[in-house]
């Protein structure tokens, strides 16, 4: 290791100590008494492309604690890996009077140059803007235990790939941006199962995206908009509730990208989140993300699996 | 002969399960009863008053009439053998403007109290379930 690589190399360790002691004060407060705002995880964690929602599903409930006289917001930073390819998403949202949430998020993927080299395109990154509005149109996941209905919420993510020559369009992508548009349903029944509180979400997109969106949109198959499912659920273990232990599906739809050749599955992950408070959060799952492209193998196509880690500050 | 020896054998087990719902304690015994209420609203009404979000709302507050309704509420929303006496949720709270931030504090005073007298995790998330729906009716009356 020569000299300037072993001091960037402390000078990372010394970053993720600070970074981690931070976290761990943040995580020491006590949950309750120190805030205004709505009650703890009431403004679920923030998902890979920004949104407030679990890991890879945008929820009903609004970004942050800000109650219908506050202003809330999250700042998140998320690690996803699996073989061959990393991504690193990152961002900000605003949540305005409980009501109203924009978002902003940067997403840079990361991958090895020979999973995408035999069909030409040798890129070793992608990036990707997500401009996200959200918009909670009608019930209250906590407060209305007395029915069945959920809090409803429509939103919108304008997707903006900053590489759609390197990649997306040579193996076959129709557009180098896309908006989807999604309308989701977030209920916690409190004393749900075995006494424990329960979430339960259920997404519904219209999306174009490949992989979504870090491939481009539309394909040589289809460049409709198709319904898509995505549903979360959780438990929260304790009665502070600062452990959250679920799972999540998205479909995705496949575009038919390289003449068909190429693959585009379900994602799935189990999680577990832990809150400790209305300022921190930190999330690990266990990510399923189907078949991605892998040219070094005979099919194109290999499945991966891998870690996801996310941590957020909230207000 | 046999498909009416499943059916009386599903009638019985009916009977079984309706036998035990019966027999199940109400919410309010599962809570501890009157002893265990009475201190999770003293605890609450501890934390409420030393709470700098709301605790200008209890300055004028006759403090045991309020424990004795707040009890006594509790006791006939759980099934327990009372009835609440006080005023209803939305002229208890008409003109005092509490939003919900400070509706929230509440809640956050009475999971402290649930903490505080070791309240299972059942019981404690079913007793906020029951009083969760209250909230529209005192909010920003």
């Amino acid at each position: 290791m020569s000299m300037h690589a072993l001091k960037q190399h402390k000078m990372k360790k010394i970053g993720l100590t600070i970074g981690l002691t931070a976290g761990l004060c943040m995580g020491a407060m006590p949950a309750a008494q120190a805030d205004n705002g709505r009650l703890l995880a009431t403004g679920g964690v923030t998902q890979i492309e920004g949104s407030a929602g679990g890991g890879i599903v945008p929820w009903a409930l609004i970004s942050g604690y800000g109650t219908e006289d506050e202003i809330g917001g999250t700042a998140f930073l998320t690690n996803v890996r699996v073989p061959n390819y990393d991504l690193v998403s990152a961002g900000i949202a605003i949540g305005l009077y409980d009501r109203l949430e924009l978002s902003y998020a940067r997403q840079h993927l990361s991958l090895d140059s020979t999973v995408l080299s035999g069909l030409g395109a040798g890129a070793t990154s992608i990036n990707q803007d997500i401009f996200g509005i959200k918009v909670k149109v009608a019930g209250d996941a906590i407060f209305a235990q007395n029915s069945l209905m959920p809090q409803i919420a429509v939103g919108m993510q304008y997707k903006r790939n900053l590489d759609f020559d390197f990649v997306p369009k040579t193996i076959g992508a129709t557009d180098s941006s896309g908006t989807d548009f999604y309308v989701a349903a977030t209920k916690v029944f409190l004393g749900g199962l075995a006494g424990r509180n329960v979430l339960l979400n259920g997404t519904v997109r219209m999306s174009k995206a490949n992989q979504m969106g870090l491939l481009g949109f539309g394909g040589s198959a289809n460049n409709n908009y198709k319904p898509t499912f995505e549903g979360s659920v959780g438990v929260f273990l304790n009665p502070a509730n600062t452990w959250l232990l679920g799972a999540e599906y998205r479909g995705n739809h496949d575009n038919g990208l390289a003449g068909g050749a190429l693959k585009q599955d379900a994602y799935k992950d189990v999680y577990v989140a832990y809150i400790p408070n209305k300022r921190f959060a930190l999330v690990a799952a266990y990510a399923d993300l189907g078949n991605l492209p892998d040219t070094t193998t005979a099919s194109l196509n290999s499945k991966k699996q891998g870690v996801y880690l996310s941590g957020q500050f909230s207000f | 002969m046999k498909k009416f020896h499943i059916a009386l054998a599903g009638l019985i087990m009916l009977g079984a399960t309706h036998i035990a719902a019966a027999d199940e304690p109400t919410l309010y015994d599962q809570l501890g009863g009157n002893p265990v209420v009475t201190k999770i609203v003293d605890d609450m009404l501890g934390h409420l008053v030393a709470d700098k979000r709301i605790s200008s709302f209890f300055t004028n507050a006759n403090i045991p009439r309020l424990k004795k309704s707040l009890v006594e509420q509790i006791c006939s929303l759980t099934g327990g053998p009372c009835t609440y006496t006080g005023k209803d949720m939305v002229s208890a709270h008409k003109g005092m403007k509490i939003n919900s931030a400070q509706f929230n504090a509440l809640v956050e005073d009475l999971q402290l109290a649930l903490a505080d007298n070791n309240v299972a995790i059942g019981p404690g998330n079913k007793l906020l379930a029951i009083l969760a729906p209250m909230k529209p009716d005192v909010d920003n009356k």
